[in-house]
């Protein structure tokens, strides 16, 4: 593809964390969704989020992403400062993110929702040709296998395909340093994941991408994770390999289930 | 002769994907049989194929000894198989009393028989006898819980399919839903339950089913699972 310049040199060691937060908390009324959580990730590594139902990964994303505003805590994304920050200001930061239930414009065609990200640049100001820009997403749509769909409307395509077409245009994100994606694997065919998986393992050797990856799919993060933060009750609770959290007594009781329900504020 | 036989089930919503692969499960009459499973192993999907709301692509399911896995909900229904899904499936704007009736529909015209399982219902939920009158739109999320329980109860099911009964419910509401269906079964109502929760799952559960990807990985009685309970998350973790 287009992008495949040589890699950035953004994703090489000893840039430090590309995602940090400190004592995150968001709140829903009573329920404490995320509860002083710490963690960071450094530039260049695919991480994995895990966590049994309920445990706050996905409002994890969504307050990383600026869909939320957290109750109280702090959040360094590409070295900058972003709680507080709109969505769209963070995207611009660099971040960009797929959701479980892809969002996509259904009457737009599939390349329309692809060069969304080309078009919210120019409203930036930043100006490209739009013959580059169309060539760059034309690349993105090859490169996750939807190059024939890009004339249909992104409502014809199934689950799996609309995942895709999430991805491209996240990567459409220029530049873009890290991607968050919430479960990009529920629900997708076998052969789609295989296309999810190679891209983001490619985005990430290739332009130095970072990845945190909300799943319940221990599979495919056991081939594209070197290390899973594993979240309960809106909590950080263990951090390490597969190997490590999966062998990590606190984890293997989280999975358990206490009985005990969600972190409701004063039930515990 | 079990109750309820799921056998070598594959079954899915879209074309080419099968969110159950091959399954098969029997459920002892008078049994609480559990089954568990990491997120989108297939567990509501079994039993949303055991009602009627998809129909297996392969294999077969008998009540009784009777095929059934072609009938719609409501002939399923009718043959005393009642279904509990997550949340609280009930009609926010009806009274509670109206509520139970709309659960009674496939029994409406034995009328003497409505009147004694309505009061039957109300005397095993005592909250709900309360709030008779009221909207269901006043319940808290635990009495919503209940009465979506108590609807499902009314037509006196032989067997019923509980799905994911704690999910949302503060901790002591979890505890009475639980106590609730243990006195269910006192009644000789079988239970098929799929929970994530896996500890209480065990715990009221006579025998159990551990689900992954839509096969059925391992099944034994509560103590073998009971012991074996960290392995089973620490393998299921692992994708071994």
């Amino acid at each position: 593809m287009r992008g495949a310049e040589a890699p950035t040199g953004h994703g090489t060691a000893g840039d430090g964390p590309v995602i940090e937060t400190r004592g995150l908390t968001k709140r829903f009324g009573g329920l404490v969704a995320v509860d002083a959580l710490s963690f960071a990730v450094p530039a260049g590594e695919i991480r994995g989020l895990i966590g049994p139902n309920g445990s706050g990964k996905t409002t994890t994303v969504n307050v990383l992403s600026g869909l939320y505003r957290p109750d109280a805590g702090e959040i360094h994304l590409c070295g900058r400062r972003t709680d507080g920050l709109r969505p769209h200001e963070i995207t611009a930061c660099g971040v960009a993110r797929t959701f479980q239930i892809p969002k996509l414009f259904g009457h737009m065609t599939v390349m329309e929702n692809v060069l969304l990200p080309a078009l919210a640049a120019l409203d930036r100001g930043v100006r490209r040709p739009l013959s580059e820009v169309r060539e760059h997403a034309r690349g993105l749509l090859e490169f996750v296998t939807l190059d024939r769909m890009r004339h249909a409307p992104a409502r014809e395509l199934s689950g799996g395909q609309s995942m895709l077409v999430q991805i491209a245009r996240a990567l459409m994100v220029d530049p873009v340093r890290v991607v968050l994606m919430d479960e990009p694997f529920a629900g997708v065919h076998p052969q789609i994941r295989d296309v999810i998986m190679e891209a983001v393992l490619r985005m990430n050797r290739e332009r130095g991408i970072t990845f945190l990856i909300v799943s319940h799919e221990m599979a495919e993060l056991k081939r594209l994770c070197q290390r899973l933060t594993v979240m309960d009750e809106g909590r950080r609770i263990a951090e390490g390999t597969l190997e490590e959290v999966a062998n990590d007594p606190v984890v293997l009781e989280a999975y358990l289930g206490s009985g005990s329900g969600r972190s409701l504020a004063g039930g515990r | 002769m079990a109750r309820l036989e799921v056998d070598h089930v594959a079954a899915g919503y879209v074309e080419g994907i099968d969110i159950l692969s091959d399954i098969t499960l029997s459920v002892a009459p008078g049994s609480i049989t559990g089954v568990i499973g990491p997120n989108g192993a297939g567990k509501s999907t079994l039993l949303r194929t055991i009602f009627g709301f998809l129909h297996p692509r392969r294999g077969s399911i008998a009540l009784d000894g009777r095929p059934i896995q072609a009938l719609p909900p409501w002939e399923v229904k009718r043959l005393g198989v009642s279904y509990v899904p997550q949340g609280a499936n009930i009609f926010a704007q009806l009274s509670v009393e109206e509520n139970l009736l709309l659960g009674a529909w496939v029994i409406r015209r034995a009328r003497a028989q409505v009147a004694e399982q309505l009061e039957r219902a109300f005397a095993a939920f005592p909250r709900l006898a309360e709030r008779r009158r009221r909207r269901a739109t006043a319940l808290s999320g635990g009495e919503a819980k209940m009465l979506s329980l108590a609807k499902e109860l009314v037509t006196a099911p032989a067997v019923l399919l509980v799905d994911e009964p704690s999910a949302g419910l503060a901790p002591r509401i979890v505890e009475q839903v639980y106590a609730r269906l243990r006195a269910v079964r006192e009644q000789g109502v079988t239970i098929l339950l799929v929970d994530q929760n896996i500890n209480k799952a065990v715990d009221v559960s006579d025998y159990l089913y551990l689900i992954e990807r839509g096969v059925v990985r391992r099944e034994g009685p509560r103590v073998e699972f009971a012991d074996q309970l960290r392995d089973i998350v620490r393998d299921s973790l692992l994708g071994a």
